[in-house]
């Protein structure tokens, strides 16, 4: 038939998914990162929405896990480090003079790259965070180690041996303990550091089920080497190389249709 | 160094030129053969059902590469051009073989009055297309894709024309009116899958997708 040649609107599963209208939750402005001399993150502007599962994504030493460890401030810890520019979570610069932040990192929970659960039982793992904030009543702490367990999926495998030790679960149940304990204290923030490359497919497969619940709460941020799981699971991508974002957008964007060539050749495995 | 994905791909290419060779060979055919009425539907049918063997080969290869080395991107992108395309190829054949196929449904048929139908001319454009749609493939050249648009729409309106004189047409046997509507529909058709190609490459070569009608 007769036709007239025009780019037609692509079939977007996500368009629904409004996200210019998403409340905005972290704000990265101009931000600059050294350690001693080394300059590890440049010039980073970037805007992170809440309810969403956001992932940092890039090559080694790109500057990803130092991205994800300024949010809850874990960089502080680190001697020489020292940093221009703003972070700001809910409007307010984390890195401001009256900040605590103890409560900063109540805010941000986070999760490591291998479960490390203390050498006590499941139920004080969960209990640990929710003591050192004050709740003390064992009833009340029982009801929020409950929660803990039930949000991150965990509560139905270990509700009848809560006494035993945490060391005993295996490394998928490790990890989603360590999932309930960062949201015992009730954070708004959860920042994952490659949380399932220490887990095989199947206990991967139960964190990622995991992320995509706990995004409809809480903001989770996603450091992760394995494309595919940025692939599955998270809704913005942002690639970075160099310490610097060479891209961030709608995940399937990055991972079909990249704007940048550099962002291209990482994801087509054509770098170096 | 290559990588793997790019070994497959140059693979998948290599079938989809094959597959383009044969096709355009049956549609030549096949148009020779109904101009001349000539049976050629044996020769039509080989080519068309080693077609669906090759167009199945470069499913199989386009599988085993999502299986093995997940694409994406440009990659990602390709791959799926690559298996429409095979498609595209394999409907090339199909209707080549339809075309042949009507000298053994209706036996023979009568002429039409000289300059009422453009039957040759729009099968000459139609293995003209083909051959846009086969360079498109081999260099992914955009500047094919606006090349091939006006050779469709030249296509599209021979059809229509061909369509309304079949359709006012007096005292002509039924058995040559259907033959050679028929055959406009099919030479359309295979027009129509030489656009599919062409949109396949842009999305392949730019991620615009792009739609030609």
């Amino acid at each position: 038939m007769m036709r007239n040649m025009r780019y037609k609107k692509p079939v977007d599963p996500f368009e629904e998914m409004s996200f210019d209208g998403a409340e905005e939750k972290i704000e990265f402005d101009d931000f600059n990162l050294w350690y001693g001399d080394n300059h590890v993150l440049r010039d980073v502007d970037l805007e992170i929405n809440a309810s969403m599962i956001t992932a940092f994504m890039g090559p080694s030493g790109c500057g990803k896990s130092s991205l994800l460890r300024s949010i809850n401030r874990m960089n502080d810890l680190i001697p020489e480090c020292r940093y221009e520019g703003e972070i700001e979570i809910d409007d307010v610069d984390i890195n401001g003079p009256d900040v605590d932040v103890y409560e900063l990192r109540k805010r941000v929970g986070m999760v490591f790259q291998r479960p490390n659960p203390f050498p006590t039982s499941i139920h004080d793992n969960v209990a640990y965070g929710p003591r050192i904030h004050g709740i003390t009543k064992g009833r009340e702490l029982d009801q929020v180690v409950e929660r803990s367990l039930r949000e991150a999926a965990l509560w139905d495998e270990v509700s009848d041996r809560l006494g035993d030790s945490a060391l005993s679960l295996s490394g998928g149940q490790q990890q989603r303990l360590c999932i309930a304990r960062a949201l015992a204290v009730e954070p708004e923030i959860i920042l994952l550091d490659e949380p399932c490359s220490a887990l095989d497919p199947i206990a991967t497969t139960k964190i990622e089920a995991l992320m995509r619940r706990l995004k409809e709460k809480y903001t989770v941020i996603l450091v992760t080497h394995n494309l595919q799981q940025a692939a599955r699971v998270s809704d913005m991508t942002a690639f970075m190389y160099l310490g610097r974002i060479v891209e961030f957008d709608r995940t399937r964007e990055i991972f079909e249709n990249p704007r940048e060539e550099l962002t291209e050749n990482y994801i087509t495995g054509k770098f170096g | 160094m290559s990588r793997p994905l790019d070994i497959g791909l140059s693979q998948i290419k290599t079938l989809l030129l094959k597959m383009g060779k044969l096709s355009r060979d049956a549609i030549a055919l096949a148009i020779e053969g109904f101009h001349g009425r000539e049976d050629v539907h044996v020769q039509t049918r080989a080519w068309s059902n080693t077609l669906l063997i090759l167009s199945e080969e470069v499913e199989y290869v386009a599988t085993e590469m999502i299986a093995l080395h997940q694409p994406m991107a440009g990659d990602l992108r390709t791959l799926k051009a690559y298996i429409k395309i095979a498609y595209d190829m394999e409907r090339y054949g199909r209707y080549a073989l339809d075309i042949s196929d009507i000298l053994l449904r209706l036996g023979g048929w009568g002429e039409f009055e000289e300059g009422c139908l453009t039957v040759e001319e729009m099968g000459q454009r139609v293995l003209e297309i083909v051959d846009i749609s086969l360079r498109l493939i081999e260099t992914m050249d955009e500047s094919l894709v606006w090349e091939l648009s006006k050779a469709e729409a030249g296509i599209d309106e021979l059809y229509l024309q061909n369509l309304s004189a079949l359709v006012e047409c007096e005292g002509v046997n039924h058995k040559t009116i259907i033959a050679n509507l028929l055959t406009v529909r099919y030479l359309e058709r295979i027009a129509d899958h030489a656009s599919y190609i062409a949109e396949s490459i842009t999305y392949a070569a730019t991620g615009k997708r792009l739609e030609l009608r």
